[in-house]
C-alpha cells in the first residue's frame, strides 16, 4: 500500500468516525432536541439561520432593482428608497438583517466555545462553522461597499489596500482586487459578484453544518 | 460522546412537529421584532448614507462594527501586523478542536466561573478597541 493510499485510507476513517460519510441527509438520525425555551443561549444558530433566509430573500428582491455600476449604484438605491414602494424598508430590512446575522452567528459561536462543542466528534461542525463565519463576514462586508456612496468607496478602498502589506505579493494583488490602480467601477463588479457568490458557497457549507448536527445530535448544556 | 443527557438535563422534545413548530413561531416573532425595528428605527446599524464624494469620513463611520477590533489593532500595531494577527486568529479558531483534545468536563465545563472571566475580558478588549476608534 502506498503512503498515498494509507493517507487517504486515515482520512476515510477519520471522516467515518465522525459520521460524515453515512448517506442520508433528510433520515431521522436525530429525533428529538432540546426544549428551546429550556436553553435560550442554544437558539443563537436558529435565529443566525433565521437572518440568513431574510437576507437571501430580501436580496433577491433588491437584485431586480441594484444597477452593479460605479455611476448607477447609488442612484438605483435612492430610486429604490424614493421611487418603488416599500423600497426603503427592503433595503433597511437587508442592512439590518445582515448585521444581526453577524451578531448571532458570533454569538453562536461563543455559545459553542463555551460548552465545549467544537470537540471530538464535532470537528466537521466547529470547520463548516467558522467557515461560514469567514463567508457571513465578507459578505457583510462586501454588501456595504455596494451601496458605493462615500462610506462604501472608501470600505473597498480600504479592504482592498489592507492587502497591499502582503511581503512580495502585495503590490501584485491591490491592482488584481481592485482592477486599477484605484478603486472603480471593476472594483465595484468584484465585490457584486462576491456578494452573489458567498451565499452559495454559505448554502454548501450550511448543508455540512446541518447534516452534522442531525447526525452527532445537539450538545451537552453548560 | 459529548452529547445531551435528557436525564441530566431535561426532557427532550421530537423535531418534527412539535419542536419546528414551537421554532417556527419562535421565528415568526423574532421577525416581527425585525421588521419592527427596521420600520421604527431604520437608521439602526445602516451603514452611512452619505452621498459620494461629500466629503472627508472617519474611520468608525466606514467600518461596520465588527471590523473594529481588528481596524484597532491596525492603529495599535500596523495594517500588515493586524492582517496578520486577524488572519492567525482565523486560523487558531480553525484548528482548535485538533490542538484542544482535553475531555470536555476536565476543565471547561467545570470551572463555569474561568469562562465567564474570559468571555468579560474579551468584551472588554472588544469594547476598549472600540473605544481606542471612538
Amino acid at each position: 500500500m502506498t503512503r498515498r493510499h494509507r493517507a487517504l485510507g486515515s482520512l476515510r476513517d477519520w471522516l467515518a468516525a465522525r459520521e460524515a460519510l453515512r448517506p442520508g441527509l433528510w433520515r431521522r438520525e436525530v429525533p428529538a432536541v432540546t426544549v428551546w425555551q429550556q436553553y435560550l443561549y442554544q437558539c443563537f444558530g436558529g435565529l443566525a439561520l433565521l437572518m440568513f433566509a431574510v437576507q437571501v430573500v430580501s436580496g433577491l428582491f433588491l437584485l431586480a432593482f441594484y444597477h452593479p455600476t460605479a455611476d448607477g449604484a447609488w442612484t438605483s438605491l435612492m430610486h429604490l428608497d424614493n421611487q418603488v414602494a416599500g423600497g426603503w424598508i427592503l433595503r433597511r430590512l437587508h442592512a439590518i438583517g445582515g448585521n444581526m446575522l453577524v451578531f448571532f452567528a458570533l454569538m453562536h459561536m461563543l455559545r459553542v466555545l463555551w460548552t465545549s462543542a467544537y470537540k471530538t466528534p464535532r470537528e466537521l461542525n466547529w470547520l463548516s462553522g467558522v467557515a461560514l463565519l469567514g463567508c457571513v463576514l465578507a459578505a457583510a462586508a462586501s454588501g456595504q461597499v455596494l451601496a458605493w456612496n462615500l462610506a462604501g468607496v472608501e470600505l473597498a478602498r480600504l479592504l482592498t489596500g489592507l492587502w497591499q502589506s502582503v511581503p512580495w505579493l502585495g503590490s501584485y494583488m491591490v491592482p488584481w482586487l481592485r482592477g486599477g490602480q484605484d478603486v472603480g467601477g471593476a472594483t465595484l463588479g468584484r465585490f457584486y459578484a462576491l456578494h452573489l457568490a458567498l451565499p452559495v458557497v454559505m448554502m454548501l457549507f450550511l448543508k455540512v453544518h446541518w447534516t452534522m448536527i442531525r447526525r452527532l445530535g445537539v450538545a451537552r448544556p453548560l | 460522546m459529548h452529547n445531551y443527557d435528557p436525564k441530566e438535563y431535561g426532557p427532550l422534545e421530537p423535531l418534527w412537529p412539535h419542536a419546528l413548530v414551537s421554532r417556527g413561531l419562535a421565528a415568526v416573532a423574532a421577525l416581527v421584532v425585525l421588521v419592527g425595528l427596521t420600520f421604527f428605527w431604520p437608521e439602526l446599524l445602516m451603514p452611512s448614507d452619505r452621498p459620494p464624494l461629500s466629503g472627508a469620513s472617519d474611520l468608525t463611520s466606514i467600518l461596520p462594527w465588527y471590523f473594529w477590533p481588528a481596524a484597532g489593532l491596525g492603529r495599535m500595531l500596523s495594517a500588515g501586523l493586524a492582517l496578520a494577527v486577524t488572519l492567525a486568529g482565523g486560523a487558531a479558531l480553525l484548528l482548535l478542536p485538533f490542538w484542544d483534545k482535553a475531555e470536555p468536563d476536565y476543565f471547561w465545563d467545570r470551572y463555569v466561573y474561568a469562562r465567564l472571566v474570559l468571555t468579560w475580558l474579551l468584551l472588554t478588549i472588544f469594547f476598549g478597541v472600540w473605544g481606542i476608534l471612538a
